[in-house]
């Protein structure tokens, strides 16, 4: 038990549009946390503000705090290479480069200056068993990543992610482009992932919440309606909101 | 009745683009064969290879060798897109990577613009301030040189290779540079390693335009690179070259034709290098 993550009144704008209002919230380590809620309400915007992805909108404004293991994310000198490292990400749409399998996955060792072939043989190894996809890729490495199918690639994307040795993992949509087979493959990883990692996982599917998440944050128009253990959100919402959409009344 | 009509409307349009597709293979085609068949006389009453590779063109002993007309246009068409490659792939990425939107939408246009400026004009522009700028600095005589035509060809090939490079790096997906930051890696680490080598197809396309603008330009490179008879193969950077276009006015007209045959056909044979390479590349990427 442990805080990976606390989001202290954070508020985010891009331009005019106030995008995320006043956020709190805790994210526990080795857990998986969900953020459930309908289009458009921010669930991306929040989870790229956790390894600062949303820096690279021009006209994206914050206030407020986000801590990383104690560290403010947000300060002026924070190295956001080195928390982009800490803090991964997988997302909606599997984005293989347009190289070989091996390629794809030493990519960010060796950005990171990692150039020893067998360490890097070994990562590649140790990173694709991890992503449960050694056993079905070992034996073409050096084809092209894009050669392999959605779900394949989905988990090249994780495994790729793992090489840099993140703390914590962000999904954004992960399996929105898969079909259910795949799905279910992506999730069993992120519930075997969870024992290594912390992992915050944005999605569309109440379902999916259900099944793998410890906790879940019910996100509308840019603010937490409501946050908790995912039984309770799920069995007891406290807020009227929170039932409608997991009923399905609105989304 | 009526679908019936439509079907025949569909076909009708089918076939005026496919004929509308076909017709500039067989405009190439056509006059391929025309300077095949009148340049066959070159080939035969010289001889193939005394002919290709033949480095002297005498009236007076009626020997007609053609090569150091070969080496000349190539080695300019070489140096064109060499520079064009230098100083165009930089700029691109700077117009798609790195200017404000203000910036760029002025420098767009304006690199745009610099295509469709006639080739006389580069030509004139490079008499006047080339030429005079290259004798000052390298104390030449004239300052006809491989070095100046070089140069002022690969100014003329840069907008192509500028504005096709920018369409393609811009056209690598937002994904991909996503997923190369999010793994921490820098701005420019992204575009070394994932935006260009994606870009490398694009970028190839817009090589062989360039080669081709670069290897068709006449008049700039008359008044700045050539000699008309007598230069032989160029021994440096500063000398003077020979150029297939002159044999407009050499003496045998077949020899003329037989030359533009071997220019066609170097063209042809450069570019379909360059696709095959580019579509390997792609299809080893399944990119």
């Amino acid at each position: 038990m442990g805080i990976k993550i606390r989001v202290n009144g954070f508020n985010l704008w891009y331009g005019e549009n106030h995008a995320l209002k006043d956020i709190n919230m805790e994210i526990e380590k080795n857990k998986v946390t969900a953020i459930i809620g309908p289009s458009g309400c921010g669930k991306s915007t929040f989870i790229r503000s956790l390894n600062r992805m949303n820096d690279l909108v021009p006209s994206c404004i914050t206030k407020g705090d986000i801590f990383f293991d104690g560290m403010e994310i947000y300060e002026k000198d924070l190295d956001v290479y080195t928390l982009r490292k800490r803090v991964g990400m997988v997302f909606q749409k599997p984005n293989p480069f347009p190289m070989s399998v091996y390629d794809n996955i030493s990519y960010g060792p060796r950005i990171h200056g990692e150039k020893n072939k067998k360490k890097l043989d070994k990562i590649v190894e140790y990173t694709l068993k991890s992503a449960a996809l050694w056993d079905e890729v070992n034996d073409r490495l050096d084809d092209p990543a894009l050669g392999l199918s959605g779900g394949q690639q989905q988990r090249l994307c994780i495994a790729r992610t793992l090489t840099v040795k993140p703390d914590v993992i962000l999904f954004d949509e992960p399996c929105s482009a898969l079909d259910p087979i795949s799905t279910s493959k992506i999730e069993d990883l992120i519930r075997e992932l969870k024992e290594r990692y912390t992992i915050v996982i944005v999605t569309h599917n109440m379902q999916q919440a259900a099944r793998i998440s410890d906790y879940t944050a019910f996100f509308l128009l840019g603010e937490i309606i409501e946050f908790g253990s995912t039984l309770q959100i799920f069995e007891n919402p406290s807020d009227k909101r929170t039932e409608d959409y997991i009923t399905g009344k609105f989304g | 009745m009526r679908a019936k009509f439509k079907n025949i409307k569909e076909k009708l349009i089918e076939d005026l683009l496919f004929i509308a597709a076909i017709s500039s293979i067989i405009v190439v085609l056509f006059i391929f064969i025309f300077l095949m068949k009148e340049g066959a006389f070159a080939f035969l009453e010289n001889g193939v290879f005394n002919f290709i590779f033949g480095t002297k063109w005498r009236m007076e002993t009626g020997t007609y060798g053609i090569a150091p007309l070969i080496i000349g246009s190539s080695l300019v068409t070489i140096g064109a897109v060499g520079f064009a490659i230098v100083f165009g792939i930089p700029s691109a990425i700077f117009l798609s990577e790195l200017a404000p939107p203000r910036i760029g939408n002025i420098l767009k246009p304006t690199v745009e613009l610099l295509n469709s400026i006639p080739s006389i004009v580069y030509g004139f522009i490079g008499v006047v301030l080339l030429l005079t700028s290259l004798r000052n600095t390298f104390d030449m005589i004239d300052g006809h040189s491989f070095l100046a035509g070089s140069i002022l060809l690969g100014v003329m090939a840069l907008p192509t290779i500028i504005t096709i490079s920018d369409d393609a790096i811009t056209a690598v997906p937002k994904d991909l540079r996503e997923g190369s930051m999010a793994l921490g890696a820098t701005r420019w680490q992204t575009i070394r390693r994932v935006v260009l080598p994606s870009a490398i197809p694009g970028i190839l396309t817009g090589t062989i335009l360039a080669v081709g603008r670069a290897a068709g330009e006449t008049a700039p490179i008359m008044w700045t690179a050539v000699v008309f008879t007598g230069g032989g193969i160029p021994h440096s950077i500063f000398e003077p070259l020979e150029l297939i276009y002159l044999l407009g006015y050499k003496d045998v007209e077949a020899n003329a034709w037989g030359t533009a045959f071997v220019l066609i056909s170097l063209v042809l044979v450069v570019n379909l290098i360059a696709i095959i390479i580019r579509d390997k590349y792609k299809k080893k990427m399944m990119w």
